[in-house]
């Protein structure tokens, strides 16, 4: 089986199956990252779509020594999401009562005490649990992809679990 | 899901049952800019005009307007007497 490299490799020779291939293969986790980063389901689809354009616009920038794909395509989407919610806060310090109210999506799952606590935590130690954890990324590229050292990485991803621990701890108590 | 040297069995048991639903669906349907326009513009905004359906401060209104209007009359009036 060709790994994520390979089909992107054949895709940067012309082969358009790469393409193809690595959605398939990357859209769901990048989604869930997405999603479970801003709870907005629409905004996840788009940031999917725009990062894939991006992707294909930007397919020979991509060099296989510096990180895997899955990494590139994480950076693509992340600097996307960042950008959007950055102009998306602008708009409503402008004008206030124009910007959109995102549409919560309600199902039984929000009612979990986990998705709570991880919508709570300041969004530079969200991005890492999120990375570290359900995307099963290694810090090298997790550095990688929010542009920061290492070292930090480290750091945020020790504050951000403390943080979600002692949000968790009644609920531990209440579990045991 | 990754185990990670920072987070501990009981962590990770919580961070499991974070699922995400997936709308392959929706996945599939590529929007163009001029549908994401028309969506954004049709997307639920406030209304600016909230702070008048406020009670306290439409009575305020309400009692103010016809007060402030009969003294810019009377003003007038004094006025063009002059």
């Amino acid at each position: 089986m060709r790994t994520n490299e390979e089909w992107m490799k054949a895709y940067q020779s012309g082969d358009v199956r790469g393409l193809t291939v690595l959605y398939e293969r990357l859209y769901e986790t990048l989604y869930s990252f997405l999603y479970r980063y801003t709870r907005e389901e629409q905004l996840s689809i788009d940031i999917v779509h725009d990062t894939f354009e991006v992707l294909q616009k930007k397919k020979h920038q991509y060099n296989q020594h510096k990180g895997t794909v899955k990494a590139y395509l994480f950076q693509i989407a992340y600097r996307l999401l960042i950008n959007k919610l950055n102009r998306r806060k602008k708009w409503r310090t402008i004008l206030p009562f124009l910007a959109p109210t995102p549409t919560p999506v309600f199902s039984m799952d929000e009612k979990l005490v986990i998705q709570q606590a991880i919508a709570r935590l300041s969004e530079k130690h969200r991005a890492v649990i999120l990375l570290a954890y359900y995307a099963d990324l290694p810090q090298d590229e997790m550095a990688q992809i929010l542009d920061i050292p290492i070292g930090t990485v480290k750091s945020r991803l020790y504050h951000a679990t403390k943080i979600l621990k002692e949000q968790l701890k009644e609920d531990f108590n209440g579990k045991k | 899901m990754a185990k990670n040297e920072f987070i501990d069995d009981d962590l990770q048991k919580w961070l499991d049952e974070y699922h995400v639903p997936i709308p392959r669906e929706k996945l599939q349907i590529r929007t163009t800019r001029w549908e994401r326009l028309i969506r954004y513009l049709a997307s639920p905004t406030q209304n600016p005009l909230d702070k008048f359906h406020e009670t306290s401060f439409g009575l305020k209104l309400f009692r103010s307007i016809p007060l402030t209007g009969a003294v810019l009359v009377g003003v007038i009036q004094v006025i063009s007497q002059l």
